[in-house]
């Protein structure tokens, strides 16, 4: 199998009060091969949605190399990269835009990923059901919990059936039972419709859902100027 | 006895210091000078052009910086989506463009009443909307650009 993304010798350095955060020590490489499973397991502060972040082009690594695809993308946009290789991304953080409604979310969604309405409509009806969103489907998303606005991403990057999905802690925010049913549908996508999943996690049970997985080491400060003894 | 104060919590916001609060004051001393000197001179082509073109573009720079929490959350969930900076502000410039030519629509309508739509004064109004367009997509273009924007993604 070739790899789909490789990222190598990857180093950020935070300038913070007094000095330099450095995440992923002298640096961290993985590949993930096509149709591949990757969890990056890490505590809270190790760098896990940072990695998010330059996987997909939104930060940028202080050193390294990011590779979709066997084209080198360090520098290039989320957007330039997704369209190199079909991304669909769950962050931490819930995103939708306050002022459509959750169906309308996932309409404008799939539309932007040019997914024609006649596929719309049946995937979105899909993911809904799926996560047991029908009944909020008209609901605008700043009245919505933590749980439900997770689910909606959720829905959405799985109704845009991308070849290469991220999430930043799927789980997060979410209670047992919705939980129990997202690992087992991720081990599903990968295994039986060969999507490529990277997903970061700070809990063991979680990632050993993925085939493989990576361990961050804690980030380590450095004053800017070593002390005289 | 120790007493609750109002007066830290009053007078600790009390004075303008964002960037909306001197466009206001900005905004408002144009608008009071403007009518002050309507009086004195005539209907003078150049210093009305002037007034809109300071005028214009702080008012949509400070629409655009009202609402910037709001702003952000779109602007987090359109790049989530797949949309691209460019896109974004595209889309900030047009709502610029929008707000300043129906803000400005007494002007416009004056204008197309009574003169060709070739004219001089309706080229200047289009250039003072387009100004408009662009100070409103300002903000945004500074807050997605910048790192803390991308933070918000980490919850």
């Amino acid at each position: 199998m070739k790899p789909l993304l490789e990222c190598r010798n990857i180093t950020v350095a935070y300038p913070i009060a007094d000095g330099i955060l450095r995440l992923y020590g002298e640096g961290i490489s993985f590949t993930l091969e096509e149709g591949g499973f990757l969890s990056v397991v890490g505590g809270s502060g190790w760098g896990k949605s940072t990695l998010v972040n330059i996987v997909l082009g939104l930060e940028k690594p202080t050193r390294g190399i990011v590779q979709l695809d066997g084209e080198n993308m360090t520098e290039q946009s989320f957007v330039k990269r997704s369209a190199r290789v079909k991304t669909a991304a769950v962050f931490q953080r819930p995103t939708a835009l306050p002022q459509l409604t959750v169906l309308q979310n996932l309409h404008l969604a799939l539309s932007m990923m040019g997914i024609p309405k006649r596929d719309r409509d049946e995937r979105i009806k899909e993911a809904m059901t799926f996560f047991g969103l029908e009944k909020l489907s008209h609901s605008y998303p700043d009245s919505l919990s933590a749980g439900q606005k997770r689910r909606i991403d959720l829905a959405r990057a799985l109704a845009a059936k991308p070849r290469f999905l991220v999430l930043d802690e799927p789980t997060g925010d979410l209670d047992s039972s919705v939980t129990n049913l997202v690992m087992p549908l991720l081990r599903g996508l990968n295994k039986d419709h060969g999507m490529t999943i990277l997903m970061t996690t700070a809990l063991p049970r979680h990632a050993s859902t993925a085939k493989h997985q990576i361990h961050l080491r804690p980030p380590i400060f450095q004053t800017e100027q070593p002390i005289a003894r | 006895m120790e007493r609750p104060s109002w007066a830290p919590v009053v007078l600790s916001g009390a004075l303008p210091r964002e960037l909306s609060d001197l466009l206001a004051i900005s905004i408002l001393t144009l608008a009071s000078l403007e009518s002050v000197f309507a009086q004195l001179q005539p209907f003078n082509q150049p210093a009305w052009f002037a007034t809109l073109l300071v005028l214009v573009p702080m008012t949509c720079a400070l629409a655009a910086l009202s609402n910037s929490s709001r702003t952000q959350k779109e602007e987090l969930a359109l790049f989530a989506y797949g949309g691209s900076g460019l896109q974004i502000q595209l889309r900030y410039i047009l709502r610029g463009v929008v707000v300043s030519i129906i803000g400005l629509s007494p002007l416009w309508l004056r204008f197309l009443a009574t003169e060709s739509i070739l004219s001089t004064n309706l080229g200047l109004l289009l250039g003072s909307a387009i100004v408009g367009g662009l100070a409103y997509a300002a903000p945004a273009l500074k807050r997605t650009r910048s790192l803390a924007f991308v933070e918000q993604y980490k919850g």
